[in-house]
């Protein structure tokens, strides 16, 4: 009995081993995939090269002191969480993303442009966007996160 | 070597785990909508299958025959979180794409039932070379099915590539069918549904006698 149980612990152990040193040496490359992944949707949205400039979020809001503001949050979706990142010029809304997400592949996952260009709706417009049928949650999360996102002003920039 | 061949074979082959056996559906269903998504969790679940076969044969004598499934769920949760891990540091375009099935892996009953079955009971060399069979016939599977959903539904064949073999892949897309052509039924769920059942049929009536 103790000989099992001994057996089923050291097992235990070394697979647990293996999982912390594979996270301690993939953790920085994820995160550094997931920033870069983020700064690509920044100027997917905005048009404009981000790299180059020294900018960094603050409590979510990167104002880029031209008149041009993003914004990013969450809402709670069908299958969890839904991420997302707005580009405001002034009032006007310059595109939204969804940057990550876990909705129903083939069903809710339209909110994602590789998917679907429902998201693209929102240029310029401040309306709700048609639901689609099958995934009403999905489309209302998305609509009520873009009317509050927008609605968040930037802070005043330093001249 | 003669029964490592045939290990390897007749797990690949006649013994098929998707068209044979008509194991690991779900996630041959779900994924295969294109062939980069069909590659990339080919070679995922081939990663999971062929570790935790591997040790499990090692570990065959150690393993209390009364504890045994939950140690092989944990050792191929292991593997599996080991192949999320690395697949977002060095595929991460890709696991963006296949992340929910990948991570399902450790559900597949193809890998369960292959360990409870056959590594538990064999030598590491026999263990390997089953799983290598199984994982290559699941991959068969998924590769066929993959293709055919993405030509029929998107009129493309290897489109994305550059998601799983880099940059050098993004001209590997070949254009079958006009560009604005898509038939959507072929890349959701029904379409897989619809020409998995007609490929199960045309192999029923090859094979019969």
């Amino acid at each position: 009995m103790v000989k099992e149980l001994a057996a089923v612990l050291i097992i235990a152990l070394a697979i647990g081993a293996a999982l912390v040193i594979t996270n301690r040496v993939t953790e920085p490359v994820i995160t550094s995939n997931q920033i870069s992944r983020e700064w690509a949707i920044a100027e997917e949205i905005t048009g404009i090269d981000l790299a180059s400039a020294k900018l960094s979020w603050d409590q979510d809001i990167l104002n880029l002191c031209n008149g041009v503001h993003l914004v990013r949050g969450k809402s709670p979706g069908y299958g969890g969480q839904i991420y997302l990142m707005i580009g405001m010029r002034g009032v006007n809304i310059l595109g939204v993303r969804v940057t990550e997400h876990s909705e129903t592949p083939g069903l809710g996952d339209f909110i994602d442009v590789s998917n679907s260009n429902w998201i693209l709706g929102f240029v310029d417009h401040h309306r709700s966007l048609d639901t689609m049928s099958g995934a009403t949650i999905t489309s209302r999360s998305v609509n009520k996160a873009v009317a509050r996102l927008s609605q968040i002003q930037p802070p005043v920039c330093a001249q | 070597m003669n029964t490592l061949t045939e290990t390897l074979t007749s797990a690949a082959v006649s013994r098929n785990p998707a068209w044979a056996q008509l194991l690991g559906l779900c996630p041959l269903l779900a994924v295969s909508n294109s062939m980069v998504n069909a590659v990339g969790l080919a070679c995922a679940s081939a990663f999971v299958m062929i570790g935790a076969s591997a040790s499990i044969s090692c570990l065959r004598r150690h393993i209390p025959v009364y504890a045994r499934l939950p140690i092989f769920v944990l050792i191929i949760a292991g593997f599996t979180s080991t192949s999320v891990m690395l697949m977002q540091a060095y595929a991460f375009d890709l696991y963006l794409a296949v992340a929910l099935f990948v991570q399902i892996i450790v559900t597949n009953c193809m890998i369960l039932g292959r360990i409870e079955a056959f590594a538990s009971h064999q030598p590491p060399a026999l263990a390997i070379a089953d799983a290598f069979g199984t994982a290559a016939g699941f991959a068969l599977a998924l590769i066929v099915l993959g293709g055919i959903r993405e030509t029929l539904g998107r009129g493309t064949l290897f489109a994305d590539m550059d998601r799983l073999f880099g940059p050098v892949a993004s001209q590997w897309q070949i254009t079958i069918l006009p560009d604005d052509y898509t038939l959507l039924l072929a890349s959701l769920p029904p379409g897989a549904f619809i020409i998995a059942g007609l490929l199960l049929g045309i192999g029923g009536a090859l094979t019969r006698k």
